[in-house]
Parts: C-alpha cells; sequence; structure tokens
C-alpha cells in the first residue's frame, strides 16, 4: 500500500469537518482520480496524505483518523521519518509553486541535490533529461515567472519526477490550461505512467481524464468519497449528485 | 493542603511555559533550536545544501551595503570626532580623545547603526521574500519534497546575515575612525581654530589603538554578531508565520522590522550589562 487514509476527519473549524470519516487507499501502479464539488476538501485530501495539513483531532486530543505513508502512519512517525518518506513520492501543486528566484533546472535539481550526494554535472544531466521529456527544452534558464503556465505546470511535472516517485499527488494539472495544453498536460502524465508505472493519486474537475489515464474516479461527497466507478458508470448512474458533476465536467470540456 | 499548592506551582510553571511558548523571545528562541539542530537532523548537511543562499545572502547583507555603511559611517564618525575635539579641551580631557572614540564608534554606534541598517535592508528583504514563498506554497512544495525549509532557508540565510553583520559592522568602524578623522580634519583646515582638532593622523591612530583593549575586540565581534543573528531569525521567523493571503506579507515585514529595532535595542542593553557595568564597578579590569 502506498497511502491510506482511515476514519480521517478535517475542518478548518471542529464543527464544520469538510472531511468527515473519510477512507481512501492507494496501492502500487493505480491510478485514482478525485472529483466532487469545488471546496469541498479534494486539494485538503492530498494535502492530508502527505502531513502538511493535519486531521482535527478527536475527543481525546489526538488527531482523528488515520493516515498511512508507504505503511508508516505520518502522525505517530518522527518528523523527520515524515521527510524521508516524502522523498518517494512527487506533488504537483495547483499553483506550481515553484521556487520564484531560481531557473527552471534549478528548481528541477533542488530535491536532487538536497538529498543525494551525486556529482553536480549528473544532476543537471538528469535534470536536463526530464526538461526534455516534459517538452521545455530551450526554457531551462528561465525563472518560471517568465514561462507560461502550461509550461510551470510541466516544469512543476518534472520536478515532482525528478527523485523517480512510487506515488506522484496532482492537484489539479489541467486547470486553467486551454484545450491544448491540457492535452499535452494529459497525454505526458501517460507518457510517463507509460515509463515508470508510478502510481497516480489526481484531483480534477477534468473526470473523461479518467478515460485517458485508465483511472477509476472516487467522487467527494458529504465528507467521504464514493466507491470507486469508471466514468462511463458515472455518466449513467442512478444518484442525481453523481450525474451533475459528470454533467458540469462534460460543459467545462464541450462549453 | 500541600497537593493544594504543588497543583498551584505546577499550574503556574505550566503558565510561565505556555506565555514564553508565545512570546517573542520563545518563539525565536524555537526557532534559533532548529537552526542549531538543522544540520545535524538526518544525513549531515552538506556545503551544496547550504552553500549557494549563504552566498548569495552574505553578499546581500555585506556587499551590496558596502556604499552606504562607508558614508554612513564617515559622516557619523566626522561629527562625533568633531564633538569629542571641541568638548574634550574644555573639560581639559584632550588625551581621551581615542579612548572616547573607541567607547562611541567601536562599541556602540557601529554596531547600532549597523544593525539598524541591516534590519531595514535584509531583515525586510529576507522577511518579505521567505513571507512570500510561504503564502504562494513554496514552502509547501519545499516539504513535499522532504525538504527541510530551516536547514535548506533558514539556516544559510541565518549564517550569511550574521557573517554579513560582522563584516559591515567592522567596516563601519574602520570608515568612522578614519573617514570620520579625514571629514574632521578637513573641517579643521577650512575653519582654522574653530574646531579643537589640531592631531595629525599618525597621532590620531596612536591614540585609538592604544586606547584598544581584549574586550573592545571581542564586542566588535560578539555584539554585531548577536545583532545579526538576531535580525535574520526575527526575518525568517515572521516569513514562516505567514499564512496563505498575499496582504500578510507587508504586515509580516513590518514586524520583523520593528520586532529587529527593538530586539537590538534591548540586547545592546544585555551586553553593557554583562561587558560594561562590570567594568565600572571593579569586578571586570
Amino acid at each position: 500500500m502506498l497511502t491510506e487514509a482511515c476514519g480521517l476527519r478535517f475542518g478548518f473549524q471542529q464543527e464544520e469537518a469538510i472531511l468527515d470519516g473519510l477512507d481512501l487507499e492507494v496501492r502500487r501502479g493505480d491510478v485514482r482520480i478525485l472529483g466532487g464539488e469545488s471546496g469541498k476538501g479534494k486539494s485538503t485530501l492530498m494535502r492530508l496524505l502527505i502531513g502538511l495539513e493535519k486531521p482535527l483531532p478527536d475527543e481525546t486530543g489526538s488527531v482523528s483518523g488515520q493516515v498511512f505513508l508507504f505503511g508508516e502512519d505520518i502522525w505517530e512517525v518522527p518528523r523527520l521519518r515524515v521527510r524521508e518518506l516524502r522523498k518517494r513520492i512527487g506533488f504537483v501543486f495547483q499553483n506550481n509553486a515553484l521556487v520564484s528566484n531560481m531557473s527552471v533546472l534549478d528548481n528541477i535539481a533542488v530535491p536532487m541535490r538536497y538529498h543525494t550526494d551525486l556529482p553536480d554535472d549528473e544532476i543537471l544531466r538528469s535534470a536536463r533529461r526530464w526538461i526534455d521529456n516534459l517538452l521545455l527544452t530551450g526554457h531551462e534558464d528561465k525563472r518560471p515567472a517568465h514561462l507560461s503556465l502550461g509550461m510551470q505546470r510541466r516544469a512543476a511535472m518534472a520536478r515532482a519526477m525528478a527523485m523517480s516517485p512510487e506515488l506522484v499527488f496532482l492537484d489539479e494539472p489541467t486547470a486553467g490550461l486551454d484545450a491544448k495544453n491540457s492535452e499535452i498536460m494529459l497525454s505526458l502524465i501517460g507518457n510517463l505512467r507509460a515509463l515508470s508505472n508510478v502510481a497516480i493519486l489526481m484531483v480534477t474537475h477534468d473526470l473523461a481524464s479518467a478515460h485517458f489515464l485508465g483511472g477509476r474516479i472516487h467522487l467527494l461527497l458529504d465528507g467521504r468519497l464514493r466507491p470507486a466507478r469508471t466514468y462511463e458508470d458515472l455518466v449513467q448512474s442512478p444518484d442525481p449528485r453523481e450525474r451533475e458533476l459528470v454533467r458540469d465536467d462534460q460543459e467545462t470540456r464541450f462549453g | 493542603m500541600t497537593f493544594g499548592i504543588g497543583k498551584r506551582i505546577v499550574g503556574a510553571i505550566t503558565w510561565i511555559g505556555e506565555l514564553w511558548e508565545t512570546s517573542l523571545p520563545g518563539r525565536a528562541g524555537r526557532l534559533l533550536v532548529q537552526v542549531v539542530a538543522s544540520p545535524f537532523a538526518g544525513r549531515p548537511a552538506t556545503a551544496r545544501q547550504i552553500g549557494e543562499i549563504f552566498l548569495q545572502q552574505t553578499y546581500y547583507t555585506a556587499v551590496e551595503a558596502v556604499p552606504i555603511i562607508v558614508i554612513l559611517a564617515t559622516l557619523i564618525g566626522g561629527v562625533t570626532l568633531i564633538e569629542f575635539a571641541t568638548v574634550l579641551p574644555r573639560v581639559g580631557n584632550s588625551d581621551f580623545l581615542g579612548d572616547v572614540m573607541v567607547l562611541a564608534v567601536l562599541r556602540e554606534l557601529a554596531p547600532l547603526f549597523t544593525a539598524f541598517i541591516v534590519a531595514g535592508r535584509t531583515g525586510s528583504a529576507l522577511a518579505t521574500f521567505i513571507g512570500n514563498m510561504k503564502v504562494h506554497g513554496e514552502i509547501d512544495a519545499l516539504e513535499s519534497m522532504g525538504i527541510d525549509p530551516v536547514r535548506f532557508l533558514v539556516l544559510p540565510a541565518v549564517l550569511g546575515c550574521t557573517v554579513g553583520m560582522v563584516c559591515l559592522s567592522l567596516l563601519f568602524t574602520a570608515s568612522a575612525l578614519l573617514g570620520g578623522f579625514l571629514v574632521a580634519h578637513l573641517l579643521a583646515h577650512v575653519f582654522p581654530g574653530s574646531l579643537g582638532l589640531d592631531m595629525e593622523l599618525p597621532l590620531y591612530l596612536e591614540k585609538v589603538s592604544g586606547a584598544l583593549r581584549l574586550m573592545d575586540g571581542l564586542i566588535m565581534v560578539l555584539k554585531p554578531a548577536a545583532f545579526g543573528l538576531a535580525i535574520a531569525l526575527l526575518a525568517c521567523m515572521n516569513g514562516l508565520s505567514l499564512g496563505i493571503s498575499s496582504h500578510e506579507v507587508p504586515q509580516g515585514t513590518r514586524a520583523a522590522v520593528v520586532q529587529s529595532f527593538v530586539s537590538v535595542v534591548a540586547m545592546d542593553g544585555i551586553f553593557a550589562a554583562i561587558f560594561v557595568i562590570p567594568q565600572l564597578t571593579g569586578v571586570m579590569p
């Protein structure tokens, strides 16, 4: 098991839990897509899974529910151990969160420089390979602010893949991109998956991308995840709220 | 009865502990402990991890501030020397010019004025830089890669600012003592007889160097180092404590600068208590 959440409860205030008793498992090679209404905790769930947010306390004062990363409870093990575990994941944030005063090349090299003793020329060679893989050739010396949104997203993706992770978290990887760039992004994610069989947990409103990546969709409704379904199953779902979310997705895609 | 008193004592200690935890010295102290521990947490820190930001910070703190420090120090040194050179003969103590210049410039003016410049330039820039990283999710991105922001950002920034502050304070001292003399000497030539500054440079230098003691050397390094450390820690602490909204960045910057000014003056008082008061009372030579 790569990551697992059991009975997770989270809210920005105790009385308003947006995630309430949520369970999730991601296994090696899985592609899981999280859909649902905006502002209902999908991105927060991703942050909870790597320990960037802390679940609400239970009645005893400890965190409610458990989050396991590579089999270890991240709220039980020391912080240093959590950082060790995070070396095995990649995370693409919705706003890309590239370090603004570093070039694209340095952004991609950062985790390798920090975590390995590899010589710098080898690190830069590896970073350049990711730059080529993600169609950023010629932009390696630019600062993130000088790139288009699509390029920034691909640079964030390259950084996430730099340490050859076993699991990648993608928070809205196509948000804000035009149709062509969305397609390029999904195609690159598909290629990376084909190359490395990395497991993917992706938050998106573009539920049809599940088709493309061969993944199954969990809808986040009422603070809990519905069982994983295919896109076709959701289109024909007897639950009107599920059909509504898929309809919204189709309208977003096709206007 | 005994149990009740014990409970109250424990309660009072807990309350003091909580108060300390949330106070400015408590929070800065906690960050300092993290900074000191960070090179040894996990894989030992390498020069590659901290070198680049350390060099950038030292360059920004020390090298880029050289012109403003030299100009400011020369003017302040000149004014101070003219004042002392004018006043000391009136009280019949011209021989103490070297002592008072060392005391005023080296012990007080250089560390304080340099700290104010560093707090205004480096402290504000560092708080803004880290604050922007925080609100734009870059700190979270570092965390998501298993990178400790304290080791990666705060440690090299604190080291760079501390080293830069010591270098600048030494430069301020040299500029104030020498440049100040030149300014005052020039004025003495323009207005002959109006100023009591009638000595030549070799004699002046002899007076100043004769007034220097080991304690002055210690103060010359320890004070600016402590000020630089405090300024960098407060800047990083305020930057890291921001939330996710851009409007918090200027507030964090303002807090960092104001806290730095107050802390530097408070620490100056502590240094006086440690180094000067024992000398006055004869405890220390």
